[in-house]
């Protein structure tokens, strides 16, 4: 849009809900959440039980979700959901080690 | 109604949790400022925009000589705390770079647009080089639309008004939590210090409560409103909190190793009473360190009246 003129109820109503990315003055970054909840749980080992599930669902959830308006890729989201996926992996593996570990004793 | 191609007019202004950018569109410049996870965008119109006004400030040699002092301090630490080498090691090379980049990057500026609606801080407009950049950009484009000023235009500067500025943030003499918090880093500092130094054995039974109260306190601090609008301040209670949090782990896990060995009769295996006693010595002097140089430096904060456009 270019400069155009609106009244203040169209105005306040196009603001509120935005049909046209244009009128829109905040957008969630759900990429970096996922990421966030991919890595910084990993920090301290044991969140990530909570931390890795989070971040495969809002990667899945959000992929299509609109992102920065003035554009980013979704590496993000690539990252978010590698990391994800290894430390769901790695957990499955600590697991099962740990029942075949104990079914030996 | 399309979504405009947007081009960027500056690099990011980064600060503790977010950042803030400009962008430009055909129509428009964009103002994005990021805080964790949520961009707000600002757009001013081309045509709309009735002033740039672009303020040198003062340079900041308190900081070029603070910083290298700083970096010197880490590395005699450094040198003479082996547990803590990695930590000051990575506190000396943030801080070298900091004095390099300060230096690199040179003058600082502020930068204030006006429109019909009001005055806006350019926040990412922060050095003299960046705001000649993107005066060079937006000025033809402002002209294009608007049309060049010409001499019959312009008004004599006598019979110029100044802009309102946006009100400065008020200064932080009349906010209690960031002194009483300063303060009492330096008072734990100094109670660590004659603690360690067998000058005073008996205060060490108040460590724990002093340590606590510099917790919730830094906490407290981080939260109010006076430091959330004054962004070096609130980075530098958020470092405390995240410092205060680290060295009270520390201690408090070594001292529990070391009661653990104790009590596990491991002590054989384990390392000796006396090389852990040395750690737990050594973090409570890193302690005293940064408490001393964080208290010091956040109270001249307090004291130093913040710049504003105005002021040169």
């Amino acid at each position: 849009m270019d400069e155009g003129t609106l009244c203040p109820n169209c105005l306040e109503s196009a603001v509120r809900k935005p049909q046209d990315q244009f009128f829109e003055n905040r957008r969630v970054m759900y990429d970096s959440i996922a990421l966030a909840a991919a890595t910084w749980p990993a920090l301290l080992i044991s969140p990530v039980i909570i931390g890795a599930p989070v971040a495969l669902y809002l990667t899945i959830r959000h992929w299509r979700s609109p992102r920065s308006l003035v554009g980013r890729s979704r590496i993000r989201f690539y990252l978010a959901a590698l990391f994800a996926i290894t430390e769901i992996v790695l957990i499955a593996l600590v697991i099962v080690v740990s029942i075949v570990a104990g079914s030996r004793k | 109604m399309t979504s405009p191609h947007y081009q960027r007019l500056t690099r990011k202004r980064r600060s503790m949790g977010g950042h803030t950018q400009l962008w430009l569109a055909p129509s428009h410049l964009l103002l994005v400022s990021s805080a964790f996870f949520v961009e707000r965008y600002q757009r001013f119109f081309l045509s709309q925009i009735q002033s740039i006004t672009v303020t040198r400030l003062p340079r900041r040699p308190w900081l070029q000589i603070l910083l290298p002092v700083l970096g010197a301090a880490c590395l005699v630490l450094l040198w003479h705390l082996p547990l803590w080498r990695w930590f000051f090691g990575i506190i000396d090379a943030i801080v070298l770079a900091w004095s390099a980049i300060d230096l690199l990057k040179g003058p600082e500026c502020r930068c204030v647009l006006q429109t019909a609606t009001g005055v806006h801080d350019l926040r990412p407009v922060s050095r003299m080089r960046t705001a000649r950049r993107f005066l060079e950009r937006v000025v033809p484009l402002i002209e294009e639309r608007q049309g060049t000023l010409t001499a019959e235009d312009s008004i004599p500067a006598t019979a110029l008004v100044p802009p309102p500025l946006p009100q400065p943030r008020a200064g932080l003499r009349g906010a209690a939590l960031p002194w009483f918090l300063f303060s009492l880093l330096l008072l734990n500092a100094l109670v660590s210090g004659l603690v360690l130094g067998n000058v005073w054995a008996q205060g060490l039974p108040l460590l724990p409560e002093l340590l606590f109260g510099e917790v919730v306190l830094a906490a407290a601090t981080g939260l109010s409103r006076d430091v959330r609008s004054h962004p070096m301040l609130r980075n530098m209670v958020l470092l405390i909190l995240l410092l205060s949090v680290v060295d009270i782990s520390t201690t408090t896990g070594l001292i529990v190793i070391r009661r653990y060995l104790a009590l596990m009769k491991l002590r054989e295996a384990a390392p000796s009473e006396g090389s852990l006693w040395l750690s737990t010595a050594q973090t409570a002097i890193a302690g005293v360190a940064w408490r001393t140089v964080a208290g010091t430096l956040g109270l001249l904060s307090c004291l130093r009246p913040r710049r504003t456009a105005g002021q040169l």
